[in-house]
């Protein structure tokens, strides 16, 4: 709960906006207990009209425990919904106002495309023309144009989560569910379809909650992502945010990667070695335990000579290993004030070119101070 | 963040929607038929087991006055039973109607001496008559000698163990119980090898005809258990055609019933072994192979360890239906007693319904013993699927597949051949004198048994079992599979729903004796009609129908309720538009599985038709026992005829609806 309160502190201008006005969900203390195991514990969280929001974390974090609580589906044990204002805590599914898209698709086998689509607006009364406009019109906006008449099977696993959600949106849902939607799909087609969902959420300005494990995906489609671990919400905010500035050192471990080196805080500073490492983090208490992280792309490379050029926050290191990764050069890197524990950094391209990089090399690299991440010792996975 | 616990308060619970009220009503609808058509009856026959009526003799006290009028001291009846051992104690055991004449008392009774007599109870209970007055005082009543004649004690009811302390000390009862399972163990042994080797050879080698030998296998499904009998009393009865080949041994008695339960049983250890066989995996052969094992070697080392849950549930249904079975027993069985026989002589010859309740809670016991096991094994046996199995192809085999047709050829004569002796006795004029052919036989009007009428009753009894059955277990499956929550609920449903697999028809049938007529049930309008016979053949075999519906909604996607719910849609819409047509090849089977079986079941019924609800099936029974066999025979041809065109109706019925209405699949 200490690090909602850290997530909400370093919040950007989207939680902003959402606190000025009413929030279009409110989430507000939930619990969600399977006999006594707590799969949710003390959620609250507000979501704004139209905003995309990401469920992140790793498998049993909760995620979709939430997600489900919030269809009505598994209702939760404790606390409260709001939707719109309406408290929809104790509603069935189908007194809910939300469209959901599962992983599996789901599509009805024996349905054709286009009455898969009219699913949800047959029966309420539209003529029967209306309906075939708006499915033609939602085929369409999925990119789909000739299918209507094929079966499902007939179609790729892409085309079928299209399917899915256009039938989802057919009903001009109010909120939009997504399950994992892209996890059971071949990397190129998730990737290509990430875009399009995301361009697609924009255009019809539904507010949709999308769950998921895969970082990238939640850091390219969200506007704000939820990081969930055991539970609970380690953090909430931004992309950039998330990853620029983590909460705590799971979602400093969780969302992209870092080196961590376990040591003490005093003076304002980390002890590595003989070497103090300024740092610009506020609230840790003097000669706290602590675990110092910095990622792999925020390591700076120098040459050995610009060691002693004033530049703060400098440490010697030798290169003892490369790995090409394509864009980038994996190096590892050992240090003296490091002991045992290598040191990881990503060095372009042209980095490795002008300082005529290679293994057995003796350098000196930099780690800003406004990229030092330090976390007290304990907290996090 | 692990010390964290849940706030008090009340645990949030959905508003039932009106999905969620239908639903629970349908499954409440369901569950209330299975507990009345199956959970009451048997709890009736259970308790009926245990009470026994007797006349407590010391419960009366009689005084009888000279011929002047004064009357002598009191002397309770028990006292005078003693000092005059009129009534032995043998005759003291009675049932719910008996009647004990207090005359038998006083062996100088006359009606017109001018005597009177007191009589009174001693407690509370002390029932006795006075013509049609029932009396139960322990204030003294004076009669004079004409009123006293009248007089007829009655038995209390007692509940308690008698009647299986009485079972197990009667010599002949007790040795059924080990008849009947040397009769089914031969069996089993016997079906479980034959079935074994027959799935073996369609399974694993490149044989030709497996499509005649898989559908010969099928066949005995289509006709009553106790068919074969008829045909092995034409082939070695007394006047059979084969007789010398038994070398002087009847077969009228266990030689019988061993040859015609493995004819009857051997589809249903068929099915379960191939289903068994057909999921081996080929890397364990190519593993095998490698390591130079010999065939032999492999055979016991992978082949049977992955078969060997399949050959233990079809060793234990095999044992069941054998132990359960009646119509065979009964028509070849002769002499020699079996569980299932003795319930029909205890309910249907000697009118004896507690006894007959005793021996079915007795043949309730194997085969409840055989469904517990079997469902553990079931179990484990889908736990051997692994989505990455490669399967198996055999190699072509010359001297392997010779031997393969030659077994799977003998058992292919021995069911063809059965059956082919029942069509030959059905067209014979009159076996052994005149060989003729005639359709004489055919003309059930003339016989005993209920005509051509049982026949149509049949008919109609299998078309209302198939499409009532249907619905409701579908239904019925549908509800416990997809409803949400209500998890003791559906827990209860489901156990319900498996119940019928572990009682025996016999059981069933006088279960439903005690229970429908029962004067006291307001269900007892439907006794001796269609109904009671449609509602205990749809319960009997309810479980394999509910499995099989089980299976199909299983497969489908859980997600399509959630999606239907969110797109604000009721659930019947749901069902009716994707539910049922993608599951319609399973609802196919379970209508035809249940046609088949009502035509042929004998063991429930027999107990509940009456004049005018007569089945072919039981009419096979009752002609045959009335020693038409040539007749008897006929009748099971044509039920065999009947069974048949409706599978091949089946059949083409499945092409199409896969044609058009599943013409998403496989493309």
């Amino acid at each position: 709960m200490t690090s909602l309160h850290a997530g909400s502190l370093g919040a950007g201008s989207a939680n902003q906006a959402s606190t000025g006005n009413a929030p279009y969900l409110r989430i507000d203390k939930l619990w969600k207990a399977f006999g006594d195991f707590l799969a949710l514990q003390d959620i609250s969280l507000d979501i704004a009209a139209g905003e995309f929001i990401c469920f992140l974390g790793p498998s049993g974090c909760g995620k979709t425990t939430l997600l489900r609580a919030v269809a009505g589906l598994d209702p939760q044990t404790r606390g409260a919904i709001y939707q719109g204002g309406r408290d929809i805590s104790e509603l069935p599914p189908s007194k809910r106002d939300y469209g959901i898209v599962f992983q599996s698709y789901a599509l009805f086998p024996n349905l054709t495309v286009a009455r898969n689509i009219a699913f949800g607006l047959e029966n309420t009364g539209r003529p029967s023309a209306e309906i075939k406009s708006r499915v033609a019109e939602l085929l369409a906006l999925v990119g789909l144009p000739e299918q209507a008449d094929k079966y499902p099977a007939q179609l790729s696993g892409g085309q079928q989560q299209r399917i899915a959600l256009a039938r989802a949106i057919a009903i001009k849902p109010g909120l939009l569910l997504l399950d994992e939607p892209l996890s059971a799909l071949d990397a190129k087609v998730r990737v290509h379809l990430r875009h399009e969902i995301k361009e697609l959420q924009r255009k019809l300005g539904v507010t949709t909650i999308m769950v998921t494990h895969d970082q990238e995906e939640a850091l390219s489609m969200a506007d704000r992502i939820v990081v969930m671990n055991h539970g609970t919400v380690e953090q909430v905010g931004t992309p950039t945010e998330i990853y620029r500035h983590p909460a705590s050192l799971f979602v400093a471990d969780f969302i992209g990667e870092t080196n961590k080196v376990a040591t003490k805080y005093q003076d304002a500073q980390v002890k590595l070695g003989d070497i103090a490492l300024s740092t610009e983090v506020e609230g840790i208490r003097e000669g706290t335990e602590v675990i110092v992280a910095v990622r792999p792309e925020d390591v700076v490379p120098h040459s050995l000579d610009e060691v002693n050029n004033g530049i703060a926050n400098m440490l010697p290191v030798t290169l003892t290993d490369m790995e090409f990764l394509g864009s980038f050069w994996r190096c590892h890197l050992r240090s003296p004030a490091l002991g045992d524990v290598p040191l990881f950094a990503n060095f372009s391209i042209n980095a490795l070119r002008r300082l005529d990089l290679k293994p057995g090399l003796a350098m000196s690299i930099e780690l800003p101070a406004e990229r030092v991440l330090v976390f007290p010792k304990g907290t996090g996975a | 963040m692990s010390d964290a616990s849940l706030p008090a308060g009340r645990t949030v619970k959905l508003q039932l929607d009106r999905d969620a009220v239908i639903k629970r009503l349908f499954m409440g609808v369901i569950a209330l038929y299975l507990i009345v058509a199956l959970a009451l009856p048997l709890y009736a026959m259970l308790s009926k087991s245990f009470v026994t009526f007797s006349f407590d003799l010391t419960r009366y006290e009689f005084q009888v006055s000279d011929e002047a009028g004064n009357f002598g001291p009191g002397e309770s009846a028990a006292a005078i039973n003693e000092r005059l051992g009129v009534i032995s104690s043998d005759n003291l055991r009675s049932s719910s109607d008996g009647r004990l004449s207090a005359t038998q008392f006083f062996p100088d009774f006359n009606f017109r001496s001018p005597v009177k007599y007191r009589l009174r109870g001693t407690v509370a209970d002390a029932p006795y008559l006075v013509g049609l007055d029932l009396q139960n005082t322990t204030e003294w009543h004076e009669y004079d000698s004409n009123t006293f004649r009248r007089i007829n004690l009655r038995p209390v009811k007692s509940v308690g163990p008698q009647n299986y302390v009485e079972y197990f000390s009667n010599p002949a009862l007790f040795s059924s119980i080990e008849n009947s399972l040397f009769i089914a163990s031969v069996s089993t042994i016997l079906t479980v090898l034959f079935a074994f080797g027959f799935a073996y050879s369609l399974n694993r080698s490149c044989m030709r005809f497996k499509g005649f030998f898989k559908m010969v296998a099928m066949m005995p499904i289509l006709v009553p258990s106790l068919l074969p009998g008829i045909a092995l009393i034409y082939l070695f009865g007394n006047q059979g055609m084969l007789k010398q080949l038994l070398m002087g041994q009847s077969i009228y008695g266990p030689l019988g019933i061993v040859i015609g339960s493995v004819f009857f049983t051997f589809p249903h250890a068929f099915i379960i072994i191939s289903t068994a066989l057909s999921i081996a995996d080929q890397r364990q052969y190519e593993a095998a192979e490698s390591l130079r094992a010999s065939k032999w070697r492999t055979f016991w080392t992978v082949t049977i360890p992955g078969a060997r849950y399949g050959l233990i549930s079809a060793a234990f249904v095999t044992f069941t239906l054998v132990i359960t079975d009646f119509g065979l027993p009964k028509v070849i069985g002769g002499q020699y007693n079996v569980l299932a026989i003795d319930i029909y002589k205890q309910v249907i010859g000697q009118q004896n319904f507690e006894m007959g309740a005793v021996v079915s809670v007795i043949l309730l016991i194997p085969a409840v013993l055989a469904f517990i096991v079997d469902r553990q094994v079931q179990k484990k046996q889908v736990s051997l699927l692994s989505a990455r199995s490669v399967p198996f192809q055999p190699k072509p085999d010359a001297r392997f597949e010779m031997i393969c047709l030659a077994w799977c050829g003998t058992m292919a004569l021995f069911i063809v051949g059965l059956i082919a002796v029942c069509q030959f006795a059905a067209l014979i004029k009159f076996w052994p004198y005149d060989l003729s052919l005639s359709l004489n036989n055919y003309d059930f009007n003339k016989m005993d048994g209920g005509g051509w009428a049982a026949y149509k009753n049949s008919i109609l009894l299998a078309g209302l079992t198939a499409i009532i059955g249907t619905v409701i277990v579908f239904t019925g499956a549908y509800m416990v599979e997809k409803i949400d929550g209500f998890r003791t609920g559906r827990g209860l449903f489901q156990f319900l729903a498996m119940l019928p697999m572990a009682v025996p028809g016999m059981v069933l049938g006088l279960a439903y004796i005690f229970f429908f007529n029962n004067p006291d049930n307001p269900l007892n309008f439907i006794y001796g009609t269609m109904a009671i016979l449609v509602v205990s053949t749809v319960t009997h075999f309810y479980t394999v129908g509910h499995l099989t519906a089980l299976t199909a909604l299983k497969q489908i996607d859980g997600e399509f309720e959630p999606v239907a719910s969110s797109l604000r849609q009721p659930f019947y819409r749901l069902f009716t538009r994707v539910t049922v047509p993608v599951c319609l090849p399973a609802i196919l089977d379970i209508s035809i599985y249940l046609f088949v079986n009502a035509m042929t079941t004998v063991s429930a019924v027999v107990f509940l038709y009456s004049t005018h609800t007569a089945l072919a099936s039981v009419a096979v029974l009752n002609m045959d026992d009335a020693g038409d066999i040539a007749p008897a025979a006929a009748m099971g041809m044509m039920i065999f005829y009947t069974n048949a065109a409706a599978r091949l109706l089946h059949l083409m019925a499945s092409r199409r609806i896969l044609g058009t209405t599943q013409a998403w699949r496989g493309r």
